[in-house]
């Protein structure tokens, strides 16, 4: 029936023109089919067009999603960040002033005392600069070039940028790295050293010598890091040890310096490379932590 | 006013020792008494402080990691019905706009004063200025 109209209306249309030869049964046959054929390709072109317009909108959710993630991350860096560096900044204004007032009367004793305290809160500022450098690292990509990891260097690296933390304590640190030609990042292998070795040293039993096991293990789908302490470990059935999250110094913590970044990067490097992080610790016993990422 | 007894709060101990500094000078006579821990003051003061007749001042910071500031102040409240003793200064080194609306409805609250402390500042939100 549809076909039969369509057939009326064509040969209405066909009218118009003045070459009656050209309207037989077959001529009109095989042009309405053209004009179906062409209807039937529009309908499929317009399903397809739906189809990634859909997709994109799919994708454009999940863009929006990491891109709201990231500004929830920000957000709670910016407010982090503007807290503790502004208060450390306050403590160096606030010791200077305390330093001219005490040398223009000449009081030597509390000037040093002054001074030390000046030392130890730019110590700290630049301690944290420190972290959100690593941190605005973890976050772009340029942790993920990937080099043959050299076990000296990263054992190298790592002393180095933990010698403020292992100058003044009683601390054994034993490295049992067993790789060969590992394909890897050099900066993850050492942010993520540097940051439990830093843990494990800040929360040292005191009076007894910390002993900190640091080991890289290759294995054939993955690598293994793992750092493992005797120090004053953490209870983690507490709901309030929320260890990775950013700017978290509840509890003992608070006792000790630091600035709450350093789990939080290693938390955030270690999801993105597909890892997982494993805790264990006791209370008084002490702490390990093993992350695995596998291998692409 | 002039305080018998001045409380200083704040987890940083450098910023104590700064603050004690500040405030000494702001009222020499005054017996100044630092708090790391918010649940230390918490404790004295229930022990020692609750009764005082005469009014004390309290240097708050906002931000600190066992508590904050307003969560102390609240508990106070909980505890004592009449803290018309207790006069507080909020410290803080954070945003104060967002500070001042959420400590804003504690009638003990004198003011705000933003990190670093100084005499003037203390002066300046406690004659009112």
């Amino acid at each position: 029936m549809e076909l039969e109209n369509a057939n009326r209306l064509t040969l209405r249309q066909l009218r118009k023109f003045p070459d009656d030869t050209l309207y037989t049964k077959e001529n009109i046959a095989a042009f309405v089919k053209l004009v179906n054929d062409s209807y039937n390709s529009f309908d499929e072109e317009r399903r397809l067009n739906n189809h990634v317009v859909d997709l994109s909108s799919k994708e454009l959710n999940t863009i929006n999603e990491q891109l709201n993630e990231k500004n929830e991350f920000l957000d709670s860096f910016n407010h982090g960040m503007a807290h503790d560096i502004k208060n450390h900044m306050s403590n160096i204004t606030g010791l200077v002033t305390m330093l001219k007032k005490y040398h223009t009367r000449n009081e030597k004793i509390v000037v040093n005392t002054i001074i030390e305290k000046l030392e130890l809160s730019s110590n700290q500022l630049t301690v944290i600069v420190q972290g959100f450098l690593y941190l605005s690292r973890a976050e772009s990509n340029i942790d993920n070039q990937f080099n043959i990891i050299n076990g000296e260097e990263v054992i190298n690296a790592v002393k180095a940028e933990t010698l403020f933390l292992t100058m003044d304590r009683d601390c054994e640190i034993n490295y049992k790295f067993e790789i060969d030609k590992l394909f890897f990042s050099f900066h993850v292998i050492k942010i993520i050293f540097v940051n439990l070795i830093s843990n494990s040293i800040k929360f040292s039993k005191k009076g007894v010598q910390a002993k900190i096991n640091v080991s890289l293990i290759q294995n054939p789908e993955s690598v293994v890091l793992s750092v493992s302490d005797n120090g004053i470990g953490m209870d983690l059935k507490n709901p309030n040890n929320k260890i990775f999250q950013l700017f978290n110094r509840t509890g003992d913590t608070k006792m000790v310096k630091g600035t709450g970044v350093g789990l939080f990067i290693i938390k955030k490097i270690v999801e993105r490379n597909d890892g997982k992080i494993e805790v264990n610790s006791q209370l008084l016993e002490g702490t390990t932590f093993k992350i695995t990422i596998p291998l692409k | 006013m002039n305080y018998n007894k001045i409380f200083l709060i704040d987890d940083n101990s450098t910023t104590l020792f700064y603050n004690q500094d500040v405030v000494s000078e702001y009222s020499p006579s005054s017996e100044v008494i630092s708090f790391e821990d918010p649940d230390e003051f918490m404790r004295v003061y229930k022990e020692k402080y609750s009764t005082e007749k005469d009014p004390m001042l309290l240097l708050l910071d906002i931000n600190m990691p066992q508590k904050l500031g307003y969560e102390l102040l609240e508990e106070l409240e909980e505890v004592y019905e009449d803290l018309e003793n207790l006069h507080v200064l909020m410290v803080t080194s954070s945003n104060l706009r967002n500070d001042v609306e959420k400590s804003s409805r504690f009638l003990s609250v004198l003011g705000y004063i933003e990190k670093p402390l100084t005499v003037t500042k203390i002066n300046n939100v406690l004659n009112g200025f």
